[in-house]
């Protein structure tokens, strides 16, 4: 029965395609039930207690926009810049923009006293940018008072400013990026846009990565239409706006699909099973994450095996560990783990930076399956190791090793110090691993990661070998 | 306010998503409403969220069941349908899947957890918010109910020769 059942879902299921613009309409549906429940809250407000508080206030000339303030100073050189993009000559068009924010975006966050907000007088309202990007029309609106709300709009080529979907809203930033789809589907191409004041500079970036980080040098973009566009991404390149000597903003743009990346899947120093497509795929996004696809970086598998995942499809999954070979002998790494229905995970703490393998040591948290965190702390040792101590409070805690690999379970939000040995007993290498990352911590990217947490506990103090 | 996460999360996940409300709800229509639904309210607490795809296939199972208890069903959508509203007939020749659109929302979300997602029963019980023995009986009985609603000979029709 479980077969007969299995079949009819899959054939079912099969049959299903999403509409157009999955995420627009999320995005419109959410704003409708916020102007709803603000609505009741309101009115509820409003006859409770509100309204003999009301009744004295509206007895001033107070008008509706006498509680803005100026924009904040860091906003005014985007505001102050003239209209962007094919249309910005097209004063109906833009006019009709202006109307279309101050009624849509400027009807539900009109009130300057909620946090950003826009405008509904059209003439408080600015369009940044309005123009054709490739086949997409991007139309970037912003209120003038206050701490200003943008508002976007997307649609195709040509179409008129009615026509065009409003994507959403935000607080303005100093310089302001769009990644949009070219397609409806999700294996589209992106188009992407990159507008700072007039005056900015735009820069890309080269990344020159060691074993400790990264760091980069930035090459001048001319931007002769004051800004900077892509019709459609087809490589990784990462840039940034900077007014003087202040960098506004540094994005990394992506392209949807991206070629195969050659590896050779043989671990090294024999730790665990070459796993060619899994190390394929994951050397793919390493070389992504870091800018280094189809530059010839170097690539080495540091660990490949078939290890157990709870909530994994057959109860394995094929991990890999791929790291980019840097002048110094280490350099980033990345781990992927694929279970038996192609289903892809990663951990954060299976990336990061290495030094030559030979002496480096490697803890991650494989990635998990099911609602709960894997339990299996991963140790990637130097193949010289034969045995690893885990440390945590006190309590040293034995990790055998085969060729350099181990591991140990560990509940989640674990900090712990683990130590390698060889043969004789000596040290051979030593790394504090911990759950405990920063929020929206990034491992390949080191200035994300520095804000530090609470910690749970503390690493024991690395001292000499007992 | 839209998240840039966010948006990546929904048009990488969006159709197999899509994919698994339809099974629970046996609509297409009422799919992309239920899950429109579950993300316009997951939204406002994306970054506090550790385990989205969980949550939101909770809060589709919930609204699916809350549905159901309503008299009156108020139907969430973001636009206007570009096509008509009536499903495919050919879904109603298929015994088993009319079968499984009998069964109460939550012992069919145990089935399409279990036996399409793959979920272990730990994991389905965590995701509908209910007990790993109330996901093992409701699978158990589930079974037990297409066995009954399902006569033998048509179940082998309906694996693959319809």
């Amino acid at each position: 029965m479980i077969d007969e059942l299995r079949a009819v879902l899959d054939r079912h299921a099969d049959d299903i395609t999403p509409r157009p613009y999955p995420y627009t309409r999320v995005v419109v549906l959410h704003r409708r039930r916020r102007r709803n429940l603000v609505s009741t809250l309101a009115v509820v407000s409003v006859l409770l207690v509100v309204a003999p508080a009301a009744w004295l206030l509206t007895r001033s000339p107070a008008g509706p926009h006498q509680l803005a303030t100026p924009p904040p100073a860091e906003l005014l050189p985007l505001l102050n810049s003239p209209t962007r993009g094919s249309l910005a000559g097209d004063e109906a068009f833009l006019e009709a923009m202006r109307r279309r924010t101050a009624d849509e975006v400027g009807a539900e966050r009109g009130d300057p006293a909620n946090g950003p907000y826009m405008p509904t007088d059209p003439d408080r309202v600015k369009v940044l940018f309005a123009g054709d990007i490739g086949s997409r029309r991007y139309v970037l609106t912003a209120g003038l008072d206050g701490w200003p709300l943008k508002a976007m709009f997307f649609g195709h080529q040509d179409e008129p400013p009615a026509h065009l979907a409003q994507a959403g809203s935000g607080a303005l930033e100093a310089a302001e990026e769009a990644t949009f789809a070219i397609g409806p589907g999700p294996d589209d191409e992106v188009g992407f846009l990159l507008l700072g004041p007039v005056g900015a500079v735009y820069e890309e970036g080269q990344a020159q990565w060691s074993s400790t980080g990264v760091t980069r040098t930035w090459t001048a973009i001319a931007v002769p239409d004051g800004y900077l566009a892509v019709a459609n991404v087809t490589r990784i390149q990462r840039f940034r706006v900077r007014l003087g000597d202040k960098v506004l903003r540094e994005v990394q743009t992506y392209p949807v699909k991206a070629g195969p990346v050659a590896v050779d899947p043989a671990p090294y120093g024999g730790r665990g099973t070459p796993m060619p497509e899994v190390a394929g795929q994951v050397a793919s996004s390493l070389t992504s994450l870091t800018q280094l696809r189809d530059t010839g970086a170097v690539l080495r598998v540091l660990w490949s095996d078939e290890v157990p995942a709870p909530g994994a499809a057959g109860g394995l999954v094929r991990a890999v560990t791929v790291q980019v070979v840097t002048a110094d002998g280490g350099g980033p790494y990345f781990t992927g783990v694929v279970d038996g229905d192609g289903m892809w995970r990663d951990h954060l703490t299976g990336s990061g930076f290495a030094g030559d393998p030979a002496r480096a040591l490697i803890v991650m948290r494989l990635p998990s399956y099911t609602a709960q965190d894997n339990t299996r702390l991963q140790v990637i040792a130097p193949p010289g190791a034969v045995r690893a101590e885990s440390v945590q409070g006190g309590q040293v805690v034995d990790i055998p090793l085969v060729d350099g690999v181990g591991w140990r379970p560990a509940p989640p939000q674990t900090t712990l110090t683990v130590r390698a040995y060889d043969a004789a007993g000596a040290l051979l290498a030593t790394t504090t691993f911990t759950d405990l990352l920063p929020p929206g911590c990034d491992r390949l990217n080191p200035p994300t990661c520095q804000t530090p947490v609470p910690t749970a506990g503390t690493p024991d103090p690395v001292g000499p070998t007992p | 306010m839209p998240d840039d996460d966010f948006q990546a999360f929904v048009e990488q996940r969006y159709s197999a998503l899509l994919r698994t409300a339809y099974l629970l709800c046996g609509s297409r229509d009422r799919a992309e409403d239920l899950l429109q639904s579950a993300l316009a309210a997951a939204l406002p607490k994306w970054r506090r969220m550790d385990h989205p795809e969980a949550y939101l296939r909770r809060v589709m199972v919930n609204q699916l069941a809350n549905v159901w208890r309503r008299p009156i069903r108020e139907i969430v959508t973001a636009v206007l349908p570009d096509r008509p509203r009536h499903d495919p007939a050919i879904e109603d020749r298929d015994e088993l899947w009319t079968a499984l659109r009998r069964l109460p929302v939550r012992m069919r979300a145990v089935l399409v957890l279990r036996y399409w997602e793959d979920r272990s029963e730990q994991e389905t019980a965590q995701i509908l918010g209910v007990s790993v023995g109330t996901v093992k009986s409701h699978a158990s009985r589930g079974l037990d109910r297409l066995r009954e609603l399902v006569p033998a000979p048509s179940m082998a029709a309906a694996n693959g020769e319809n």
